[in-house]
Parts: structure tokens; C-alpha cells; sequence
């Protein structure tokens, strides 16, 4: 009975204990289970993030080399090659030259530029409208176009593509820029990006001992990155976790393919099951709490262990990216650098000033507050550029913009805009007082004279002033206005400065229109001269002539010569104005000596004399071309001409005195009369302004005066003619006083040829 | 003693106006090596700018490099282009109608000229030469809005000097005399063209800015410097074709400065064979082993 008893209770120990085993088992494969989908999760996190990781490389890399393509479109090779190819120049003489420079900068690009060692571009080639290439990285190797969409690139003015195409099998992943000129697209650079630089950013996290496959897929084909699976079928087996990203901006998908975590490194194989089954039975019990915990504890180390390496992958991958942004970031700053500053002067361009001023006016507008533009043209940098070369020209500039930097506030912007012109931005400028102080300010830089290699140039700036708000609300308008400004300053004379006013728009612009009319006049022989005649007032005979320019054009009706003559000045037309009068002058009054000796007087303006040795050429080939005598010509020069006291005006009037021609000085009285110069230039002639003639019967004074220069003249053994006599009191008073010749409206108002010849028809028939 | 002492000062104002240039001996014995130029091109830029002074180009680095070569200093002494010859040889001399005028004696300030000169008849008459070191043409250039259209080359540079000459009847040529661009080298009076003549004070490199400046519709100019220009005024100015045949460049020497140049040229040789002297070239011409592969 005892022992029946004891089997009985061994029995339900073992039934218990089977019972046990049996649940423990199913406990353990439960948590077993549970441990395993948690790393699976956690494993297609880790996925996607290292494929996004992956595409965010290719995006900011393909970002990166549209930005270097699009300075190479803009590179002065191609600028120059282009500009040359347009004047029609060949290849022997120039031409080359251009593209020798071209090929070398591809080359240069294409050899330097690296990414982790490794080259970014396979070959870069140029080609033109019509497919051919004007050069190229592998000349030997023919480029393939038939794929290309550059039709899309020429006619619909995409700027930049990349593209993918297939070539025997292989997948060549291209960067196209088209290159403008003047708005029109003249050529496409066509840059092969090197693919083992795309393997190496799209697989820079795989490891040889973890199966996985990276691809860059492209409706054309695929470029495999990475693959590390033993056998084509490991790799696309149904169990492994996928993940696609489309990389944006380019015609590729990245996908990528992993193993799942269970068949490389799972903890829960079918031999350790067995293995702790087995071992399971004699600890059923004791071990049973333990055993559970230490499941627990081995859960969560693994998960540690993973997530440990996980970040350190990260970390180090974080580190790459953060040099290589902070590289890119130099690069983009030295780029952007180049493309906002003039490279001369290192001052600020044109398109950071506009920038500048936009900004300048928005922050106006929050406060309530006032911006000054000043545009500011160096008076005769033109001259002293063109006469002692570039080089100096170029140093001037450097000191000039040296100075202009220091006449201003620290938060004020100088910007050089073109040539000798430059924009100052003055912001918070609250009253005219404080206007005016400040562009004095700036002109007052220029009080002292620029010392190059030992010489003094004496140079001064001319400045347009307008004001935000009241001369414009927008960078354009206000710019324009302050132009318009500084052609008004201009008009007062050099070194002058004068604020915006709206009347100003309006001469601006019929400046431009007499200006352009002008030319126009010029290239038609459009202009005409008049004749006034110059009377012995002895005895009533005509002795000479004036030759005077007169201008009708259709549209605007007569101009005034003041006002037509100011603007030939300016633009430098002066020259072919005072060419064409001096030439038809000469062959009229070349006609007219049948009957009698006849003086011809013509004008010179003092403009025309800053190419001194240029006058004298034309002077001297016009007298030869019409055969008119050197004897017979009087120069008429003003007294302004002599005021700088110049060297070089001193030769060129003593080559003219010796040539034969005869110096006058016209409307003597009404300027810089320093009578040493009528001796010093030899003057031989002198003429008494009208101003004074026409007040001599009303004025003592004038006639005191105009009785001294008579006198004076004679002492100097000078002629005097009188201008502007109107009335025959005027000319027998001239004639009393010993002045011999006159002219004024009394004997004829200027003529047309035909016209003055008919009074020396009736003079000599007399 | 009086005697004695008019006799020693007319001794003493012989030798300050000899007009013999130093030969290789006297120069390592002064120490110095005189290098005379003129700003011209990408050979020599020289700015004086107040007390200071910038100075650089092919040729500034050759003599620079030929004195460091004799172990002696350098030093460079400006001049202009219608003077470079006469503090050379010691005579005031001028090229006019096809021959050479002497004048007044001068007093030799330079052992050498190098400022891209071109190698000439006349001038071989006044110096002498050492191995050619460059190569040259005159080309006619005209700003990109002037009428005369580029020629198409035919191959045959002959016929294309010919065409070129034929272009230019009646319209105006800026040159300049005593330099490679005067006009009688080429027979340019023949042509009809109307010739401007440069002023003297103008330098060679200031041509270009002439026709710029509208002083005539085109100019002659020599290869180096056309390079030069047609990088830095692209757009504004078009090469028409070649006025000249081939021509060389060589650094000029005193006739009597025999051992001197002798010297240059071994110098010269060395820097051939070794390669400096083409890397010399392609830092300051980088374009011209285009046109001339075959010299370089």
C-alpha cells in the first residue's frame, strides 16, 4: 500500500514536470519570437535610413555638379572663344587661340575635380547648335548624341538635365548645361559623371560580410552600386527586406536589397532551441524564473549591442557628410564671392549692389527711414585711360575705389557698376543736410591728385544723387534716377554733383534722342554750315568769312548749335562734327577765291583739342585733300581752351602757327582773360563778344572797355573784329576807334553757300 | 699740371662715353647684369607705382635666370620703344626709309636687350642676335565692328599675306615706325591703305586701345601680342589674317658683346633641354604651342 502510494506520487511529479517542461518551452519560443520581430523592425529602420542616407550623397553630389557646370558655362574660355567666333576670325589666325585655352580649361576641370580621390567626370565635351563639337576631353573617342535630349536643351531652353543612356550594356549617367549668350542658347556641355563616384556614395555604409545589393535604377538599365550576395539568387530571394527611394532631380530610383536579420545573426536557431530543451529537463523547476530572466537580459544586450553599432555607422558617416558640407560650403562661398565682386577693384558688382539697394529700400520701409544713392562717373578717366594705357587705368581705378571706400560710414556699400562709374548706398540718411554732407563728403576724396610712377593725375567725380522714397520706391527707379542725376551734374561742369529732380528725366532723354540723331546726322552728312561774312569797316568789303554749323533734322526742326554742340562734347562726336564743318568749309571757301582773297574762320571747340596731335593731323590732311592754304585760315579758340595752361596745347597751337594757319580768340571779354596768353599762344586775331557790342550805345562802361582792348590790340599788333553789330552807330563807333572789321546782322545774317555767294558775286561786280 | 689734368679729364670723359657694351668678363667683374626693356606684351610688365614698382613677364624671368646662370645680380633698366636701342649700343640711332641714322653719342646704360624683339635685317646691322627664343608675325587686326571680314585661310600663308594686302585699299592702318610693325618691312605703302603712324611715346601694347579709341580702323600686330589681346579685349577686336611670313624673336647684344652672348646661348641651350624654358613659355604663353608646336 505504501509503496502503490509512492509510485503514485512519483507519477504526478513527473506528469507535473512534463507539464512544466512543456510550458517553459512554449514560453520560451514565444519570447524567442517576439525578441525576433522587434529586430526586424528595427533592422528596416536601419535599412531605409542608411538608403535615404544614400540618395541624399547622390542629390546633394548632383546638385553640386550642376552648380560647377553652370560655372563653366559662364567661364571667360567660353565667353572669349564664343565673342571671338562671332567676329568671324579662323582657327590659323586667333580663332585657336581662344579654343586652346577652352580645351585646356575642360581638361583642367575634368582632371581636378575629386571627390575622395576619385575623379567626377569621365569627359567633358562642348558641342554646338548643330551637334558639332567645338571640344572635348577624349577627341580620340567619337561622342554618342543619338540619345541625348538635346533638342530639349537648344529649342526649349531647359538649362540643365542629367540623363541617363545605355551604351553596350553599360549605363553612363550624364550632367547636361546649355551655354547662353545674350539669351540664346549656343552650345551644350555635355559632362559624363564618372560612375564608380556614384557606386562609391551610393554603398559608402555596406560591409563585405553582410549580404546586401545596392542599385541605381534608371528606366534604361541599372547601375549596380554594391553587392555582396554569394549568388545571383541570394539577391532576390523573396525573404530579404527591399527598400526604393527615388533620388530627385535625376532619372534614377535607388534600391536596395538586405538579407533579413534571422539568417545571419538570429539567436533562436533550431539548435539552440534543442540545446536548452535538452538542458531544460534537469533544471525544469530550479532554473525556471532564471532562465526567463536571463532570456530577458540577452533580448536586451542584443538590441544595445545593435543600436551601439548602428550609431557609431552613423557617427562616422555623419562625420564624411559634415567635412564635406563644410568644403562645399567654402567652395560655395569663394564662388559666390567671385560672382558679387568686381575683381579689379574687389569691391562689390553690379548685381550685389542691386541686391544690396533692394535690401537697403525694404529695411527703409519697415522704419520710415531714407536711402541715398549716389552715382558717381570719374570726369576724365576716359582721357587719361585712353592716352597712358590700360595699366595705369586700372591702377587709378584701385585707388579711387581705395578712397571712395573710406568716404563713407562702415554700413554704407560702394559698388564698382561698370567702367569708371561707380554706386554709393547710404542708408538712414534722415535729412538734405545730412544728403549734401554726405556727397560732399565723397567728392572731397578727390581735392587731392592721384601719384602714379612719379606723375600727378588730377582727377574728380561727377555724382548723381536720388533719394528712397521720394525719387523712386525700387532699386531700378531710383538707379536710373540718379543717372539721369548725374548727366544733369555732368551738364554743370566736371566735379559737380546735383540731386534728382523730375524735369532732369526729361532733357536725360532728349539728350539721348539728339545724341542718337546726331549720328545718324553725322554718317549722312546731314549737317550743314553757314557763312556769315566778316566786313572791312573802312570801307563796307567783305574780307573773310565765319563758317557756322547749322543742324535741321526732319522730327525735331532746327537744333540750337549750343545745345546739339554740348552734346557732340560729351559723347566725343565732336571730333567728326568740327572734321565735317572744317572739310566743307574748306572746299567752299576754296571755290570762292575767284573772287577775291577770302579769310574762312572756323571754330574749334577746346573738347577737340584733348586729342591734340589728332586735330592737327586732320586739320593738315583736310587743307591738303581741298588744296586750301594754311595763310587763309583763321583757328577761333575760346578762352577756356587756355585755362589749364596745358603742354600739350602749347604744341599743337605752335605746329598750327607754323603750318601757317592764324590763331584768333573768339568772344574775347566773357571769360579767362589773362592777357599774357594772347602773347605767350601768339594770337594773331581777336574778336570782341557781342555782348559788349550790343551795349555800347546804352553802356559807358562797355564802351570804355571795348575802347581799352582796341587800344590793347593795337599794342600787340593784334586785328580785332567786332561781333554782333546791329546798327550802324555800333559800326561807325567800332570804325572810329580803329577797329577794322566787323560782323553782325547789320551787313548779313549767316547764309547758306549759295546764298553768301551771291554777295560776293554782287561785291566783285561792283 | 695743368696739362696733365685736361689730359686726365679727357681720358676720364672717353671712357663715360665709350661706346663699346661690356662683354661676359666685365660684367662678372661688376657683378651686375643690365637687362634693358620695355613694358611690351606678356615679355615684360613694368609699373612704377610711387615708390614701389611691380615687375614680371617671360622675358624678366629668362635674364633674371641668365644672371643667376653667370652668378651675378640683375637689374632691370627701363626705356622706352623708339629708345630701346640707343643706350644699348651707345648711339643715338633712328630706322627711316629702309636704312639706319645715327646721331649723337650716348652713354651705354644695358648688356642686353630682351622685350620681345622681333629679329630684323636692320637691326641685325646695329646688334647681334642670340639663338632665336620665340616665334613671331604680324597679323592685321581691326575692332569687331570694322567692315574688312576675317579671310579664310587658304592654307598657303603666302596667298593669305596677298589677300590681306589686297584688303585694305583705302582704309586706315594704324603702325608704328622702328618697330616690327613699320609699314616699309611689308611694303604696306603699295597697298593703298591709308598708314597712321603712331606716336613714338606710345608703346607697342597700347596699339590695340588706338584702334579702340577709334585713332584708326585697324592695326598691325604681332603674334604674342595678339594673344595677349584677344583674351583681354575678346569680343572687341577680330584678327583679319598675317601681313607678315614667319618671323623669330632673339635677345639683342652689342656686336662687340661676343663671350656675353655666346653665354646666353648655352644658357639658353640648357634650358631647352631641360624643359624650364617651356615651362617658362606655357606660364606666360599659354596659347602659343597652338600656333607654333613645331619651335617649342
Amino acid at each position: 500500500m505504501k509503496v502503490k502510494l509512492e509510485r503514485t506520487k512519483s507519477n504526478v511529479a513527473i506528469i507535473f514536470a512534463g507539464v512544466v517542461l512543456i510550458g517553459y518551452l512554449i514560453v520560451l519560443l514565444g519570447l524567442a519570437n517576439v525578441g525576433q520581430q522587434r529586430l526586424l523592425s528595427s533592422q528596416q529602420n536601419e535599412l531605409q535610413l542608411r538608403v535615404n542616407q544614400y540618395a541624399n550623397h547622390i542629390e546633394t553630389f548632383f546638385s553640386q555638379s550642376h552648380d560647377e557646370m553652370q560655372h563653366l558655362a559662364n567661364h571667360k574660355a567660353l565667353d572669349t572663344f564664343f565673342a571671338n567666333l562671332n567676329s568671324g576670325m579662323s582657327m590659323e589666325y586667333g580663332l585657336g587661340a581662344s579654343l586652346h585655352k577652352l580645351d585646356k580649361t575642360l581638361v583642367q576641370i575634368r582632371e581636378h575635380k575629386m571627390i575622395e580621390g576619385i575623379a567626377v567626370y569621365q569627359r567633358i565635351t562642348l558641342i554646338d547648335p548643330h551637334g558639332r563639337i567645338i571640344s572635348d576631353t577624349h577627341s580620340e573617342a567619337p561622342v554618342s548624341q543619338q540619345e541625348l535630349p538635346l533638342s530639349e536643351l537648344f529649342e526649349q531652353q531647359l538649362g540643365s538635365k542629367i540623363v541617363a543612356t545605355e551604351d553596350n550594356g553599360q549605363i553612363a549617367v550624364t550632367q547636361l548645361t546649355t551655354v547662353y549668350r545674350h539669351n540664346v542658347a549656343i552650345g551644350v556641355l555635355i559632362a559624363v559623371i564618372n560612375p564608380e563616384l556614384l557606386k562609391k556614395l551610393a554603398s559608402a555604409l555596406e560591409q563585405q560580410q553582410q549580404n546586401s545589393e545596392v542599385i541605381l535604377k534608371a528606366k534604361q538599365g541599372d547601375v549596380v552600386a554594391w553587392n555582396s550576395f554569394d549568388t545571383p539568387q541570394s539577391a532576390t530571394d523573396s525573404a530579404n527586406l527591399s527598400v526604393n527611394v527615388k533620388i530627385v532631380g535625376t532619372p534614377f530610383e535607388l534600391v536596395g536589397r538586405f538579407s533579413p536579420i534571422g539568417k545571419r545573426e538570429l539567436f533562436t536557431s533550431t539548435g539552440f532551441v534543442a540545446a536548452m530543451s535538452l538542458m531544460a529537463v534537469p533544471v525544469i523547476i530550479g532554473f525556471f524564473y532564471l532562465l526567463r530572466f536571463n532570456t530577458s537580459k540577452l533580448l536586451l544586450e542584443t538590441q544595445v549591442k545593435l543600436s551601439e553599432q548602428q550609431q557609431q555607422r552613423l557617427a562616422r558617416s555623419n562625420d564624411a557628410l559634415r567635412r564635406e558640407i563644410s568644403r562645399r560650403r567654402e567652395s560655395e562661398l569663394a564662388l559666390e564671392y567671385q560672382a558679387n565682386h568686381d575683381q579689379l577693384t574687389g569691391l562689390p558688382n553690379r548685381k550685389y549692389g542691386q541686391n544690396a539697394l533692394d535690401s537697403a529700400i525694404e529695411e527703409a520701409k519697415v522704419d520710415g527711414s531714407r536711402v541715398l544713392v549716389m552715382y558717381s562717373d570719374l570726369d576724365n578717366f576716359k582721357r587719361i585711360n585712353d592716352s597712358q594705357g590700360h595699366l595705369l587705368g586700372d591702377i587709378l581705378l584701385r585707388k579711387t575705389s581705395k578712397r571712395l571706400r573710406s568716404s563713407i560710414r562702415d554700413c554704407d556699400e560702394v559698388v564698382r557698376f561698370s567702367g569708371d562709374e561707380f554706386l554709393l548706398i547710404c542708408a538712414g540718411v534722415n535729412s538734405h543736410t545730412m544728403a549734401h554732407e554726405l556727397v560732399q563728403r565723397v567728392q572731397r576724396q578727390f581735392d587731392s591728385p592721384f601719384g602714379v610712377e612719379g606723375n600727378e593725375y588730377h582727377i574728380s567725380t561727377s555724382i548723381g544723387v536720388a533719394i528712397y522714397p521720394e525719387d523712386g520706391e525700387d532699386a531700378e527707379t531710383l538707379i536710373k534716377h540718379a543717372d539721369a542725376a548725374l548727366y544733369q551734374a555732368k551738364e554743370q561742369g566736371a566735379g559737380t554733383y546735383s540731386f534728382f529732380d523730375a524735369n532732369t528725366t526729361q532733357l536725360f532723354k532728349r539728350s539721348e534722342l539728339l545724341e542718337r540723331k546726331l549720328r545718324s546726322a553725322l554718317s549722312s552728312n546731314g549737317l550743314q554750315v553757314y557763312y556769315q561774312p566778316i566786313l572791312s569797316l573802312q570801307d563796307r568789303k567783305i574780307v573773310g568769312t565765319e563758317a557756322l554749323v547749322r543742324w535741321h533734322d526732319e522730327e525735331l526742326g532746327w537744333v540750337a548749335p549750343d545745345e546739339f554742340i554740348g552734346i557732340a562734347e560729351s559723347t566725343g562726336l565732336i571730333h567728326q562734327v568740327g572734321q565735317q564743318v572744317l572739310a566743307i568749309a574748306c572746299e567752299q571757301a576754296n571755290v570762292w577765291q575767284r573772287y577775291g582773297s577770302l579769310r574762312l574762320a572756323v571754330n574749334f571747340s577746346t573738347a577737340q583739342f584733348r586729342h591734340g596731335d589728332k586735330l592737327l593731323q586732320q586739320i593738315e590732311n583736310t587743307l591738303a585733300e581741298h588744296h586750301f592754304s594754311p595763310e587763309l585760315l583763321d583757328i577761333e579758340v575760346t578762352e577756356s581752351l587756355l585755362i589749364h595752361n596745358e603742354s600739350s596745347v602749347h604744341s599743337v597751337m605752335g605746329n598750327l602757327r607754323e603750318m601757317g594757319c592764324r590763331l584768333s580768340i573768339d568772344d574775347f571779354g566773357t571769360g579767362y582773360s589773362a592777357l599774357s596768353y594772347l602773347q605767350q599762344f601768339s594770337f594773331k586775331k581777336l574778336k570782341i563778344d557781342r555782348a559788349f557790342v550790343m551795349k555800347l550805345e546804352d553802356n559807358e562802361a562797355d564802351r570804355a572797355l571795348v575802347s581799352a582792348i582796341l587800344v590793347m590790340a593795337k599794342a600787340l599788333d593784334m586785328t580785332v573784329v567786332a561781333e554782333g553789330i546791329e546798327t550802324e552807330w555800333q559800326a561807325s563807333f567800332l570804325g572810329q576807334h580803329q577797329c577794322e572789321f566787323g560782323q553782325g546782322y547789320l551787313f548779313s545774317k549767316p547764309l547758306p553757300a549759295d546764298e553768301f555767294e551771291l554777295l560776293l558775286k554782287q561785291q566783285a561786280s561792283a | 699740371m695743368k696739362g696733365k689734368s685736361m689730359w686726365l679729364a679727357s681720358l676720364l670723359l672717353l671712357v663715360a662715353t665709350s661706346s663699346f657694351g661690356r662683354d661676359l668678363d666685365e660684367i662678372k667683374q661688376a657683378g651686375v647684369l643690365r637687362h634693358i626693356g620695355v613694358s611690351y606684351a606678356n615679355f615684360i610688365s613694368y609699373v612704377e607705382e610711387e615708390r614701389d614698382h611691380t615687375l614680371k613677364g617671360l622675358d624678366v624671368e629668362l635674364i633674371q635666370g641668365f644672371a643667376e646662370y653667370l652668378g651675378v645680380k640683375y637689374q632691370f633698366v627701363p626705356k622706352q620703344t623708339h629708345t630701346l636701342y640707343d643706350n644699348l649700343i651707345g648711339r643715338k640711332l633712328r630706322y627711316v626709309d629702309g636704312r639706319v641714322e645715327y646721331g649723337e653719342t650716348l652713354p651705354i646704360e644695358g648688356d642686353l636687350i630682351a622685350a620681345g624683339v622681333t629679329i630684323l635685317d636692320w637691326r641685325k646691322e646695329v646688334v647681334s642676335f642670340s639663338t632665336p627664343y620665340f616665334p613671331s608675325a604680324v597679323w592685321l587686326m581691326s575692332r569687331s565692328d570694322h567692315s574688312l571680314k576675317p579671310i579664310k585661310p587658304s592654307g598657303n600663308l603666302a596667298k593669305d599675306i596677298k589677300k590681306v594686302k589686297s584688303m585694305i585699299d583705302g582704309h586706315r592702318v594704324l603702325v608704328k615706325a622702328q618697330s616690327c610693325l613699320d609699314p616699309s618691312l611689308y611694303r604696306l605703302e603699295q597697298t593703298g591703305a591709308e598708314l597712321v603712324m603712331s606716336p613714338d611715346e606710345r608703346k607697342l601694347n597700347e596699339m590695340v586701345p588706338a584702334i579702340l579709341n577709334n585713332d584708326a580702323q585697324s592695326t598691325l600686330i604681332d603674334v604674342p601680342d595678339a594673344l595677349v589681346a584677344l583674351d583681354k579685349w575678346a569680343g572687341e577686336i577680330k584678327v583679319i589674317g598675317p601681313i607678315s611670313e614667319h618671323q623669330r624673336m632673339g635677345v639683342a647684344f652689342p656686336k662687340e658683346s661676343v663671350e656675353l652672348r655666346q653665354a646666353f646661348n648655352c644658357y639658353l641651350k640648357e634650358m631647352r633641354a631641360d624643359g624650364r624654358f617651356n615651362q617658362l613659355v606655357e606660364k606666360y604663353y599659354p596659347t602659343v604651342f597652338h600656333f607654333y608646336r613645331d619651335f617649342f
